[in-house]
C-alpha cells in the first residue's frame, strides 16, 4: 500500500523541465481589455470566414474541375462529330462516284444507240437534205441576195439614218451641253455675284459697326480733348464778345502737341495768344491707342468761340 | 443845452407878452426892447422881459447866453435846419440884427462819408440854410459870410454815427470874438 | 455711300483755309484767371539798389492779368537765352519767362537788358537793352513791365507812369497836408506842396505837366495850378464861395470846375486862355464833381436834383443833363475811362460805399470794391486798373483793383491818411 501510493505520487510530478526564472525575458504583455462574447463572436466569424474562404475554393476547385470535365466532353463531341461527318462525306463521294458511273454508262448505251439510229436517219436526210438544199440553196441564193440587198439598201439607210440621227443628236447634245454651259455659266455667275453681295454687304455691315463704333470712339476723345482744352485755358478778361479765333493742331501718337497754327485769328493778339497757349498747356491731350483711330487725330481744328452755346 | 433852450422859448414868450403890454405892436423894433430887457436874463419870466435876453455885446461872451451855443447840426445828406434849432438860430438873428457891425461867418461841414467835393456843395447848402434864417429873422447879408469845409475839417474823428453827428454841422464864428 | 463720302470730301476741300476734313472739336468757355508768368531774378542784381525783376513781378501781378511763380517754384536762374531750357519750363504751365541781367557800368551807371520768351513756342517775344541811372532804376523795371504787358495782353501798359495824392497828418497836434506823387506803385513818393490847411482835389493836366488842386491855405477854397517839375504855382480861381472840383478838357485848352458864385454850386467852364466863364447848370441843386469825356464833347457831373447825388450827363455846352445812374442811394465821383466807354464811381447802398464801373452803352453797373468807406477812384491810362482811396485800420490808404475786379491790392505808401489819388496820363 505505501508502495503504491509512493508510486501514484512520483507519476504525478511533473516531469517537465521547469523553467528557470530569468533564463529568458518574455517580452512585456500588451493587455488589451478583452470582451469575452466578443472574443468568441468574433472567432466564430473568422472561423466562418475562413469556412466560406475554404468552401469557395473548393467551389471554385469543383467548378474548374466541371468546366474542364465539361470541355472534354465537348471535345470529344466534336471528333465524333467530326468523324461523323468525314464518314458521311465519305459516303456521299462514293454514292456519287458510283450514281456517276451509272449515268456515264446509261448516257454512253443511249449514245450508242442513238448514234445508231442517227446514222441510218442521217442516211436518209442526208439524201433528201441533199435536194433540199439544193433547192434550198438556190432560194436561199436568191433570197440571200435579195435580202443582201435589202438589208444593204436598209443598212445604208439606217446608217445614214443612224447617221443623220447621230449627227442630229450630236448636234442636239452639243447643243444642250452648249446651253448647259452657258446656264451653268450663268449660275455661276449669280452664285458668285450673290456671294460677292452677300460677302459686300457682311463687309460693309462690319465696316459701318466698326465706323459707328469708331465714332463713339471719336466722339469719347473729343469730349476729354475739349474738356482738358478749356480747363487750361485762360479767358483773356472781356472776352465775351464775340471773338473766335479757329487754331490747327497736330499731334504725334503719344497725344504730345507739336505745333499749333492759328488759321483763322479772332483779331486780337491778347486772344490769340491764350489759345495757343491753352492748347500747350493741355499738351499731352488724351488720345485714343489704336492707330487706325488714332490716324483722325493727327490733325486737329479747335474752334474757340466764347459765349456761344 | 436843454435850460438854454427852455430859456429861448421862454424869452420868446416873455418878448411876446412884453409885445402886448407896450402896445400890441407887433415886431417892435428890438432896440427898445434891447433897453428895457435889463442884465440876467436867467430863469423864465412871463411878462416884463425882453425875450432874447442881453442882446449887447458882452451877451457873446457870456456862457449862459443861448449866443454861446454856436453849433447847428444836421441829419445826414440834409440841409433842412431842425426845428428845435430854429429858435437858436433866431437867437443869433436877432443878435446880429442888433449888433450891426458884427459879423459872422458860417462854416459848413458833414461828416466823411461819401465824395469829398459832394460834401463841400453840402457843406455850402447847410451854411446857406443857416444864412437865409438868419436873413429873415434880420441879419443883414453883409453881416454873414459862409465857407464850406465839407468832410475836411472834422470836429469828431471816427468812423461811426457818433462821430459823424457831430460833424454834420454849420459853425457860427463871430469874427473877433 | 462712296458717292456721299466723296461729294462731302470735295466740299471740304471748298471750304476756305481747309486741307483734310480734320476732326473740329469746339471751345466755348474757358477759365477766369492770370496768366502764369515765371519772371527770373536778374543776373547781376547782388548788391544792386533795386530788385528789377522783383519789381516787374509786382507790376504783372497788380495788373491783375499776371501770376508771377513764386520765387521758390523757379526750376533756374538762367539769366541768358542759352541757358534757358524750354522743356523743363514747359512743366510748370507758365506760358511767358522773363530773364535779365544787369550790368553795372559805372558808379550808379547801369545797363539792364531784359528778354521775354513763350515758353511753349519755345522761342523769344522781346528782348531790349536799357541804360538807367540809380535813380531811374525803378522806372526803367516799370518801363519794362510796360513792354511785356504790351506785347502779352496788346495793350500798352501803365506801370511807368505816376499818381498824385493827397497826405493828411496831425503833428505836434497840428494838421499838416502834403500833395504828393509817387509812382504808380507807391513808391519814390515826392511832396508837391505843404500846407496847414486842406488840400483837395488833384488833377492832372493832359501832358501830365502840371496839376490843378483845391487848396484852403486862404481860409477858403481856391484852386491852384502848379507846374509838377518847377514847381511852379498859379492861382486859377477864387471866386466868392466855393471854387472846387477841378477838371482838364482832354485837350488841354479849358477847365471845368465847380462854384457858388451865383448863390449855389454850379458846374462852369472856365476857358484858360482868356479866363472866360461859362455856367453849365443851373437849379438848387448841388452840382459838383465834373469830368470830361475823352472825346471833348460831354461832362458827367454829381447832382443830387433828383434828391440824393447821382451821376448826369451833359453837352459840354452845358443843356438838359441825362441821368445816368439809377441804382442805389448815392453815386457820385465819377472818372471817365480813358477808352469812353465806362465809369469809375463811388456807389453808396446801405450805408456801404464802394468802388463801381458803369458802363455807358448798358447801363450795367459792376461792383469792384468791398467798402465800407472807399472813395475817389482813378481810372489808369490804359483802363486796365482803377485806383482809389480805402480805410485800412484807422488809416486811410491807397489800393488798386483790376478794371474786371479779378484783383485787388493795397499800395504801400508813407504814414498819415492818404486820399483822392489821381493817376497821371501815359508818359
Amino acid at each position: 500500500m505505501h508502495g503504491v501510493l509512493l508510486a501514484v505520487l512520483i507519476v504525478s510530478l511533473d516531469w517537465s523541465p521547469t523553467v528557470k526564472p530569468g533564463a529568458h525575458k518574455a517580452a512585456p504583455v500588451q493587455a488589451v481589455a478583452v470582451d469575452a462574447g466578443a472574443l468568441e463572436a468574433e472567432v466564430q466569424r473568422l472561423q466562418q470566414l475562413e469556412e466560406q474562404k475554404q468552401r469557395a475554393a473548393q467551389e471554385k476547385v469543383e467548378a474548374l474541375e466541371r468546366q474542364a470535365a465539361e470541355a472534354e466532353r465537348k471535345r470529344q463531341q466534336e471528333e465524333q462529330r467530326l468523324a461523323e461527318v468525314k464518314r458521311k462525306q465519305e459516303q456521299e463521294i462514293k454514292q456519287q462516284a458510283e450514281a456517276e458511273r451509272k449515268r456515264k454508262l446509261e448516257q454512253e448505251t443511249r449514245a450508242k444507240a442513238a448514234a445508231e439510229q442517227k446514222r441510218k436517219e442521217e442516211e436518209a436526210a442526208r439524201k433528201q437534205a441533199e435536194a433540199e438544199q439544193q433547192r434550198k440553196q438556190e432560194e436561199a441564193r436568191k433570197q440571200a441576195e435579195a435580202e443582201q440587198k435589202r438589208k444593204q439598201e436598209e443598212a445604208r439607210k439606217q446608217a445614214e439614218a443612224e447617221q443623220k440621227r447621230k449627227e442630229e443628236e450630236a448636234r442636239k447634245k452639243a447643243e444642250a451641253a452648249a446651253e448647259q454651259k452657258r446656264r451653268e455659266e450663268v449660275a455661276r455667275k449669280k452664285a458668285e455675284e450673290e456671294l460677292q453681295g452677300r460677302l459686300a454687304a457682311e463687309q460693309a455691315a462690319e465696316n459701318a459697326q466698326r465706323q459707328s463704333a469708331m465714332d463713339r470712339i471719336i466722339g469719347e476723345y473729343s469730349g476729354w480733348i475739349r474738356d482738358k482744352v478749356a480747363r487750361n485755358w485762360i479767358q483773356p478778361p472781356g472776352s465775351d464778345s464775340g471773338l473766335s479765333c479757329t487754331v490747327e493742331v497736330s499731334l504725334i501718337p503719344s497725344g504730345d502737341v507739336t505745333n499749333a497754327r492759328i488759321v483763322r485769328s479772332s483779331g486780337n493778339a491778347a486772344f490769340d495768344r491764350s489759345v495757343e497757349a491753352a492748347v500747350f498747356r493741355a499738351s499731352p491731350l488724351p488720345v485714343p491707342r489704336d492707330p487706325e483711330v488714332m490716324a483722325q487725330f493727327r490733325v486737329l481744328i479747335f474752334e474757340f468761340k466764347p459765349g456761344s452755346i | 443845452m436843454k435850460t438854454l433852450k427852455l430859456l429861448a422859448v421862454a424869452l420868446v414868450i416873455g418878448w411876446l407878452s412884453g409885445c402886448s403890454s407896450t402896445g400890441g405892436k407887433d415886431g417892435v423894433s428890438v432896440e427898445d426892447r434891447g433897453t428895457a430887457a435889463g442884465a440876467g436874463s436867467e430863469g423864465a419870466t412871463s411878462e416884463g422881459v425882453s425875450g432874447y435876453g442881453d442882446l449887447s455885446i458882452e451877451a457873446l461872451n457870456d456862457p449862459d447866453s443861448p449866443l454861446s451855443q454856436r453849433v447847428i447840426y444836421f441829419a445826414f445828406d440834409s440841409s433842412d435846419i431842425a426845428e428845435q434849432d430854429r429858435a437858436l438860430v433866431a437867437a443869433h438873428a436877432n443878435f446880429l440884427a442888433a449888433n450891426p457891425d458884427v459879423v459872422v461867418s458860417l462854416e459848413g461841414h458833414t461828416d466823411e462819408r461819401g465824395a469829398r467835393e459832394y460834401n463841400i456843395g453840402l457843406g455850402d447848402h447847410r451854411a446857406q440854410s443857416v444864412r437865409r434864417m438868419l436873413e429873415v429873422q434880420g441879419a443883414a447879408p453883409a453881416q454873414i459870410s459862409t465857407v464850406s469845409y465839407g468832410e475836411e475839417k472834422p470836429a469828431v474823428e471816427g468812423h461811426d454815427e457818433s462821430a459823424w453827428s457831430m460833424n454834420r454841422r454849420v459853425e457860427l464864428v463871430y469874427v473877433g470874438y | 455711300m462712296k458717292r456721299v463720302r466723296s461729294s462731302l470730301l470735295i466740299l471740304c476741300l471748298c471750304l476756305p483755309g481747309w486741307v483734310q476734313a480734320a476732326l473740329t472739336i469746339e471751345i466755348t468757355q474757358g477759365v477766369e484767371g492770370a496768366v502764369p508768368i515765371a519772371v527770373v531774378p536778374f543776373g547781376g542784381s547782388a548788391g544792386m539798389p533795386e530788385d528789377i525783376a522783383a519789381i516787374i513781378a509786382a507790376d504783372l501781378a497788380r495788373s491783375g492779368r499776371f501770376e508771377p511763380l513764386p520765387e521758390r517754384d523757379l526750376i533756374g536762374r538762367p539769366t541768358d537765352a542759352g541757358q534757358v531750357r524750354f522743356q523743363d519750363w514747359r512743366m510748370l504751365g507758365s506760358e511767358n519767362l522773363v530773364i535779365g541781367n544787369v550790368e553795372t557800368l559805372g558808379p550808379d551807371q547801369y545797363r539792364i537788358e531784359f528778354r521775354l520768351f513763350d515758353i511753349f513756342r519755345g522761342r523769344q517775344i522781346a528782348g531790349y537793352s536799357l541804360p538807367a541811372s540809380r535813380d531811374r532804376l525803378r522806372y526803367v523795371a516799370h518801363k519794362i513791365s510796360d513792354i511785356i504787358y504790351e506785347k502779352l495782353t496788346g495793350q500798352p501798359g501803365a506801370f511807368a507812369t505816376r499818381i498824385a495824392y493827397v497826405i493828411s497828418d496831425t503833428a505836434n497836434g497840428a494838421k499838416k497836408y502834403q500833395l504828393q506823387l509817387a509812382d504808380s506803385d507807391g513808391y519814390n513818393p515826392r511832396t508837391l506842396l505843404t500846407s496847414e490847411q486842406p488840400l483837395m482835389s488833384p488833377s492832372w493836366s493832359p501832358d501830365g505837366r502840371r496839376l490843378a488842386y483845391v487848396s484852403f491855405e486862404k481860409r477858403r477854397a481856391s484852386i491852384f495850378v502848379q507846374d509838377v517839375v518847377s514847381g511852379q504855382r498859379e492861382l486859377l480861381a477864387s471866386f466868392e464861395g466855393i471854387n472846387g472840383a477841378p477838371s482838364w478838357s482832354p485837350d488841354g485848352h479849358s477847365m471845368a470846375l465847380t462854384l457858388s458864385r451865383d448863390g449855389n454850386p454850379e458846374i462852369y467852364s472856365l476857358n484858360l486862355s482868356n479866363k472866360q466863364l461859362r455856367r453849365l447848370t443851373s437849379g438848387p441843386a448841388i452840382d459838383t464833381e465834373p469830368v470830361w469825356s475823352p472825346d471833348g464833347r460831354s461832362i458827367v457831373f454829381t447832382s443830387d436834383r433828383g434828391g440824393g447825388p447821382q451821376l448826369y450827363r451833359m453837352s459840354v455846352q452845358g443843356g438838359p443833363a441825362k441821368r445816368l445812374t439809377f441804382e442805389g442811394s448815392y453815386n457820385a465821383s465819377a472818372d471817365f475811362a480813358p477808352d469812353g466807354k465806362s465809369l469809375a464811381l463811388v456807389h453808396g447802398a446801405g450805408g456801404n460805399y464802394r468802388i463801381a464801373v458803369l458802363e455807358l452803352d448798358t447801363g450795367l453797373l459792376r461792383l469792384l470794391s468791398e467798402g465800407p468807406l472807399d472813395e475817389s477812384p482813378s481810372f489808369a491810362p490804359n483802363g486796365s486798373m482803377i485806383i482809389f482811396a480805402t480805410e485800412s485800420g484807422r488809416r486811410g490808404v491807397l489800393a488798386a483793383v483790376s478794371s474786371d475786379g479779378r484783383f485787388r491790392q493795397r499800395l504801400s505808401l508813407s504814414e498819415g491818411n492818404v486820399r483822392e489819388p489821381v493817376w497821371s496820363p501815359q508818359e
